[in-house]
Formats: structure tokens, C-alpha cells, sequence
């Protein structure tokens, strides 16, 4: 559901009337900017950006990006020249390395009309933003310098930094400031430090950088805002060979940034929507439309002759080359505002999904015990790809000490997420093989429905795939060799076993850790305002509004008195609070996340990774929280399957609402399906849990989380 | 920074409200008007707040934005929370916080 009804009645389609060029582009590694010594020291800089990459003639919209460059002696100012690109950048880190950056905005106002949540915060008009490091398991730490010095923050998103070109938000009635500033720093003069120290244990994988201001977040990141971070070495985890010898270069890496842009025809290059519409195109081609490249055309009624591209790294439909034999390790980022993704590598000749090996899920690289039952996978992937075997499972005897493949056809990409694959050619058999002269397949996603009350996201192809002809020089085991660090975070020395010095002090009072056997319960639903009592789910300007609940519940599956908190719409003044555990080790819990509504949504936690668990599943198996024989698959975010209301529940008596409420659980009116996760927290500081639908996030679902040291824990309270 | 610096760049040009007069205010002086707006309206007012830094420059007419920053007594940590804040000066110098630091609109507490 989207919080703007942006478009109505049935669309008739035209033929359409994008034609892109046909000949692709070769498509570019995202500059790389990389650690040395242990320091990565970068100026990135957030502002206008014309995008000259559509092919579709008409189109270099200008949208919002970062300019990134190594941090100069002085001033704020990159060299002329310097990276600027929509299609996003890699931060190129090692495990224990230290990430500063000088962070400035520059980005121009926003026309109220493209802000929903403007109503709410009529300063996000000025466009205030900061900055995100998605899936970096870092501290939250807050400022603790004093101006006239420059605010440093850890991975912190409780701040707004607003362009002084914009206005001061001081300025302002106080009403309107005071919406703004309660809960979150106000840095006027556009100007933080970021300084962000990575574990010497943290995993190695992909990771991305986005801002997270909440109510301008979507906006902000369906303009172009996001780059990556790439954290150690992928030869740590993936080899060609069961022994080992051969470690997978860093070199046969490839990171394909998926971003998508809504325009409207117009003069100067047209003019980028700052949204996420899933009607802006049908969902499939219809009949004399197009083949979709990279690009679908607006929807006639609605968005006669506009055009929404869906790029890889900033390019539309480029052609990928893959250029060994060997193949490519692929690290694929849902880098959408909301835009879901149903991926598959489709064989050009066949127009089959091909297989492919799954390595690493949200920068974890999976570790699957030999022996594990293909349904508890399938359990432990909780929804986000279809699995196949792995023809080389049945054919390659694997060390004992060896995961077994992984293998999907298709890969479901909530935003925010990320997956690492191996892209090798495959005969019919599914078999990696020899490629024939002129081997191709599309990467594309084949289109994905959120559910009854939910979106249905475009099919597009994406890009061109190139294979070489000839045999796999290095590959002589049909599959890759799997050690996942999912497991080895888990283990002594781990990250979530030992965890980290943290930074002493931050806290507040009234923190204690939940009960032994105790879990909490996540409620995701649409509330119902006081300001609009009679529409639930829906705010008094007819918008929809998204919330999340709470409750805490015994060892005995009862909940706890006085625990229970309605779904209601994000309020920073409202935390869950938990210490570290003895000597400020981390500590682990279950959540139990219940979506009530009729939609998918998208659970997101920062600061950490979590495990998919079964609390009914045997202390042997990969799925039970006891288990200590492997991580399996370690995510940070995941979707939450949607409710099937009865008739007695609001979604049925109201079907605006697209949600049932916590009561009509409770009664037994409306089937869910509890999502159980196993999280530990290793890090201090102040965050958020969130749905990364940032439609919704920017709508109200999220919650504050604080977690502070174990010594300066005292009294009670959530 | 570089925004301060226009403003402040700008003031020789309108020397007439640049005399001594304009200077900007001290964290002295901001904190003891956080205090009367304080104890003018307590319900609107965390009074442990204590201010540790500024960065201010003015827009005339004895208006001043200030990034402040400031530590809440309540807070065992050693943050530092940052505002924007807009103060003005009367006639006869005394300083008045308009907007920021957590004044509230009216009702609210916090
Ligand atoms: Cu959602």
C-alpha cells in the first residue's frame, strides 16, 4: 500500500513510447574507494546530479547524489572532476578499519507536494538528510563534541542535517520547528563528521550507505541517494576447490547496484518524481509495448509518455561481459526506495531461469552444516528465494568439513537487500559447462506482488549477460567451496560470541535485559489515530499510516502484564532499551515479528544481523535458537508474510484499513504467520527497527532501540 | 561554516547595525536566557539543560542563529546534543530565546 494515492481507475495502455537505444553499454564498476593503512578518510557531499546514463531519448533527469572524494587539507570542496554519480560508488573497507567522513548537504528544497509526511514535518521541505551504513554491525554513538566544532557521530541516524543554503530550520513558526527538533539533533549549517570504526571480526561482504531521514527517506533514496561499502576480501570465504588451493580472486567480484528512477517527460532532461508508485507502469508488458530494457513507459492515464528506469550501477540495460570461465562472483543491492525485485538469470537460448549458487546473504557469507535437511534451508531463507538443487551436490563428493551448495533460481529482493551469487554458465542440465559461441542470458525481475492490499512492482529486464566461450580453467569441483562467516560470528572470537570493546558510558536509566526464556513481540499493522478515530489505517488527510506494536512475552507463551503497546506511528520518545550482558558481551534474544496487515513488509534492524530460528524445532537442528553447529544464513532484513484476516477482523469490516488490529489477533479473527528471529546485539547506541518499504518507513514503522553497556543498567522498563 | 561566514562577511557593508552593539551573544548570555525562558514556562523545559558550546552569526536587527549544544543532567553520558536555536536582543541588551532548545509551541511537554 502506498501512503499517496498518486493515480486512479483502470489504466488502458498504449503502445508504448519508449524506445531505447538498442546497442547496449558495457556496464562500469562503481568507483572504488578504497582503505589505506586502516583509515578510509572521505568528503561526500549529498547535491544535485543530472544522470546522463538513460538511453531513452529525452531523459537526463536531474536527480540527488553523492559526490565523494578523498578528504582534502582543508575546505569542504571536492576537486573538480571528483566521482559524482547517480549510479553510486564502493567504499572498499577491511575488517578493523576505521570509516571517516566529512558529510555535507547540499541538496536543493523539495516541493511539498512530493512529501507526504509534510503535513507532519513541513521542514522536511528544506530537505535536511544524513547518513546510514546499512548492515555495518558498528556502534550507534551519539555526538560529543561542542560547537563551534563540527558534530561526530557514529553509524547515528537520530540527527538532520539541513543545507543553510535552504534556510534555517530556527527560523521557522515553533510549531513547525518544534515537530522537528525534539528528538533529533538540528545541525544548520550542513556539516558533520562521520567516524565509524568497523570490528576486527566483522564479517566480509557487501554492504550499502543511504540516508535515513525519517520522512523524506523514500524521497530521498528513489532520487539516487545510496552507494555501497564492500567490507574484506571474498577469497576469505569462497574457493574454487574442495581443499582450498585455489581461493576466488577479489578481482572475479562484480557489484551491481540496483536503482530505479521515476520521470516525467519535460524540458531540461525531465523532471525525477522523488517517488515510488507502483502503478507508475503495469506490472507486465501489455500487448505492443516495448521489450522492457531497463526502462518501463508510464502509464497513459496517469503518467502519459513518463518513463521509470530500473538501472544497474546508474546504466540503463547495460551489457555484463562475464569474463572468465570460472565465472563471476555477483553482489547484487536493492537499492529501491520501495521497489520489490523478483530476480532471475534467464537463458537467452531457453528462456529458462538458470541455477544459481547462493553464497552470502546481506553481506554474510551462509554456512550450512553438511547434512542439513533442504526444508529447514528453505526455512532459514524465510521466503526471499526459490531454491534448487545444486546439480553438482549430487555429483561432487564435499569434504566433510565442506557446507553443501546453495542453489536458487530466483532471488526475492525486498529493498535494502542484498545476495551474492555465482554467475558461471550452466548447461540444460544445470551443470556449470562449457559455454557455446554466443552464450547470453537477461538478468531481469520478473515482477513481485506484495499482497492483497499491497504493490505489484514492475517486470523489467535489467541486463544484457555476455558469457566466453571455453571451459572453467580453475573450477574442478562444480561448485564453490563455502566457508560462511555466518558460522564463524558465532564461534569464540566471533563477533556475537566475544563481541567488541565498546565505546564505555552512554546510557540512560531504566534499562534492564529481558527475562531468561521472555521474548518480545513486534506488531506490524496500520493504526488507528486519534486525529482520524474512524479510518483506521488511515491519517485525517485521507493518507494511509503504518505503525508497529509491542508486547513482551513469558517463558510459558503468555504475555506480560502491563507490556502491551498498540500499533502506533514512529515516536523517537518511545525506546526499548537493553544492557550488554556481563562484561558487556553481546546478548541474545528472540523477536517474534507478527505482521497483521494484508501487504508484505520488510523487517529491518540496524547494528546487527539476525537468524531465522523455529522455537519448536529439535536443539540438533540449524532452525532451533540453541543451535551451535552453524549461523545457517545470517540476514538484516527479511519479509514478513501478510495476514489472512477473517470476517470479524477490521481488515474485513474495513478494507481501507489493510490491517487487523492487535485485538482481532488476539481473538483468534486473523491468521498470521510469526516471523522468529534470533538476535544478538554487540554494539552500544541509539537506533531503529523499521520496515525498509521506506514508503512505510518514512509512514511511522519504526521503533527506537537503545542498547547501552551492562554496567550502568539499573531499575526497570522498556 | 562557510554559510556563518557569508553573514558575518556581510556585515561591513550595513556598518550602521554593525557597531559594538551587534556582537554576538556569549554562552553566558544564551544560558542565562534559556534560564528566564525556563522559569517562564517550566512545562515546556528540561531546566537541567546546561549549554557547552555555540556557533552563532547574526541576521540583524539583533537576531542571531546559534548552533547550540548542550548536556541534559539527566543524561549519564557524555552527549552532546546540538539545536539550532534563534535568539534576539532588545534595546537594553537582554537576550531572548525564540525558537529551539526544546521551547515548546504550547501543551507539550518533553
Ligand atoms: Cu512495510
Amino acid at each position: 500500500m502506498l501512503r499517496t494515492s498518486l493515480m486512479c481507475g483502470a489504466a488502458v495502455f498504449s503502445v508504448a513510447v519508449l524506445a531505447s537505444e538498442t546497442h547496449a553499454r558495457t556496464i562500469q564498476e562503481p568507483p572504488l574507494f578504497a582503505s589505506q593503512n586502516g583509515v578510509l578518510d572521505l568528503l561526500v557531499i549529498a547535491a544535485p546530479q543530472r544522470v546522463t546514463t538513460f538511453t531513452a531519448p529525452g531523459f537526463t533527469p536531474i536527480g540527488w547524489a553523492y559526490e565523494v572524494c578523498t578528504r582534502p587539507d582543508a575546505g569542504n570542496v571536492c576537486p573538480q572532476g571528483a566521482t559524482g554519480l547517480y549510479g553510486g560508488f564502493r567504499l572498499g573497507l577491511q575488517p578493523g578499519d576505521l570509516l571517516k567522513m566529512r558529510f555535507v548537504n547540499q541538496l536543493p528544497p523539495v516541493n511539498p507536494a512530493k512529501l507526504t509526511s509534510y503535513v507532519y514535518d513541513p521542514l522536511l521541505a528544506l530537505n535536511p538528510t544524513n547518513l546510514h551504513t546499512h548492515g555495518l554491525v558498528v556502534e550507534a554513538t551519539a555526538n560529543t563534541v561542542a560547537p563551534p566544532a563540527v558534530p561526530v557521530y557514529g553509524d547515528f541516524i537520530f540527527t538532520s542535517v539541513f543545507n543553510p543554503a535552504n534556510g534555517n530550520p530556527a527560523i521557522y513558526s515553533l510549531s513547525t520547528y518544534n515537530t522537528l527538533h525534539q528528538h533529533v539533533d538540528v545541525i544548520a549549517n550542513g556539516v558533520v563528521d562521520y567516524r565509524i570504526q568497523l570490528p576486527a571480526n566483522h564479517p566480509s561482504g557487501a554492504y550499502w550507505l543511504h540516508p535515513h531521514m525519517h520522512g523524506n527517506a523514500m524521497n530521498q533514496v528513489s532520487a539516487g541517494l545510496s552507494g555501497i561499502i564492500s567490507v574484506g576480501s571474498v577469497g576469505k570465504y569462497a574457493c574454487y576447490d574442495s581443499q582450498c588451493n585455489s581461493r576466488v580472486p577479489d578481482g572475479s567480484v562484480r557489484h551491481l547496484i540496483l536503482k530505479d528512477m521515476q520521470v516525467m517527460p519535460g524540458p531540461n532532461g525531465g523532471a525525477p518524481m522523488f517517488q515510488e508508485d507502483a502503478a507508475f507502469c503495469q506490472a507486465t508488458p501489455m500487448p505492443g509495448e516495448a521489450v522492457r530494457n531497463g526502462v518501463c513507459a508510464g502509464d497513459p492515464a496517469a503518467y502519459p509518455h513518463g518513463a521509470w528506469f530500473f538501472s544497474v550501477n546508474g546504466q540503463q540495460f547495460p551489457t555484463i561481459p562475464v569474463a572468465s570461465g570460472d565465472g563471476e562472483i555477483w553482489r547484487l543491492q536493492n537499492a529501491s526506495g520501495s521497489a520489490s525485485y523478483d530476480i532471475q538469470l534467464t537463458n537467452d537460448q531457453t528462456a529458462q531461469p538458470m541455477i544459481m549458487q547462493l553464497l552470502s546473504v546481506d553481506g554474510v557469507s551462509i554456512a550450512i552444516p553438511p547434512g542439513t535437511a533442504p526444508g529447514d534451508i528453505v526455512e532459514l531463507g524465510a521466503a526471499r528465494f526459490h531454491f534448487a538443487t545444486c546439480p553438482a551436490a549430487s555429483t561432487t563428493p564435499t569434504a566433510s568439513s565442506e557446507s553443501p551448495p546453495v542453489c536458487v533460481t530466483d532471488l526475492v529482493m525486498m529493498p535494502s537487500a542484498r545476495a551474492e551469487i555465482w554467475a558461471v554458465w550452466r548447461g540444460a542440465d544445470g551443470h556449470v559447462t562449457s559455454a557455446p559461441a554466443g552464450a547470453t542470458a537477461t538478468l531481469r525481475t520478473v515482477g513481485f506482488t506484495t499482497g492483497p492490499s499491497g504493490d505489484s512492482w514492475p517486470a523489467v529486464n535489467l541486463a544484457k549477460v555476455q558469457f566466453p566461450a571455453g571451459h572453467a580453467p580453475r573450477l574442478n569441483h562444480g561448485a564453490l567451496n563455502i566457508h560462511g562467516d555466518a558460522l564463524a560470528t558465532m564461534q569464540p572470537g566471533g563477533l556475537f560470541e566475544t563481541g567488541f570493546p565498546n565505546t564505555p558510558g552512554a546510557g540512560i536509566t531504566g534499562c534492564k535485559a529481558l527475562p531468561p526464556g521472555h521474548h518480545r513481540r513486534i506488531y506490524f499493522g496500520n493504526p488507528t489515530l486519534a486525529s482520524a478515530p474512524n479510518t483506521p489505517g488511515m491519517d485525517q488527510y485521507g493518507n494511509a499510516v503504518f505503525g508497529l506494536g509491542y508486547e513482551e512475552i513469558d517463558q510459558n507463551g503468555a504475555p506480560v502484564a502491563g507490556t502491551l503497546a498498540d500499533v502506533t506511528m514512529f515516536n523517537p520518545a518511545n525506546v526499548i532499551c537493553l544492557p550488554l550482558g556481563p562484561g558487556n558481551r553481546p546478548v541474545t534474544e528472540v523477536w517474534e515479528i507478527i505482521n497483521l496487515t494484508t501487504e508484505l513488509h520488510n523487517f529491518h534492524i540496524h547494528q546487527t544481523k539476525f537468524r531465522v530460528v523455529n522455537t519448536t524445532a529439535p536443539q540438533g537442528s540449524l532452525l532451533s535458537p540453541k543451535s551451535t553447529q552453524g549461523g545457517g544464513v545470517m540476514e538484516d532484513n527479511v519479509p514478513l508474510p501478510y495476514a489472512v484476516p477473517g470476517k470479524l477482523s477490521q481488515a474485513v469490516r474495513i478494507p481501507s484499513s489493510g490491517s487487523c488490529t492487535i485485538a482481532d489477533y488476539k481473538a483468534g479473527y486473523c491468521a498470521v504467520t510469526p516471523v522468529v528471529l534470533q538476535i544478538p546485539f554487540a554494539m552500544v547506541g541509539e537506533f531503529v527497527y523499521h520496515c525498509h518499504i521506506l514508503d512505510h518507513e518514512d509512514g511511522g514503522m519504526m521503533h527506537a532501540i537503545q542498547v547501552v553497556p551492562s554496567a550502568i543498567s539499573t531499575a526497570s522498563g522498556r | 561554516m562557510k554559510y556563518w561566514g557569508l553573514l558575518i562577511g556581510a556585515c561591513p557593508l550595513v556598518a550602521a547595525s554593525c557597531g559594538p552593539a551587534d556582537l554576538p551573544p556569549t554562552l553566558a548570555e544564551l544560558q542565562a536566557a534559556y534560564a528566564r525562558e525556563a522559569a517562564d514556562s517550566t512545562a515546556l523545559h528540561d531546566p537541567t539543560l546546561t549549554i557547552v558550546g555555540i556557533d552563532c552569526a547574526g541576521t540583524g536587527e539583533g537576531r542571531y542563529l546559534c548552533q547550540v549544544g548542550y548536556r541534559s543532567a539527566r543524561q549519564t553520558s557524555d552527549r552532546v546534543y546540538i539545536d539550532a536555536a534563534l535568539f534576539t536582543r532588545d534595546p537594553r541588551g537582554t537576550w531572548t530565546l525564540q525558537s529551539g532548545l526544546c521551547r515548546r509551541a504550547g501543551g507539550e511537554t518533553g
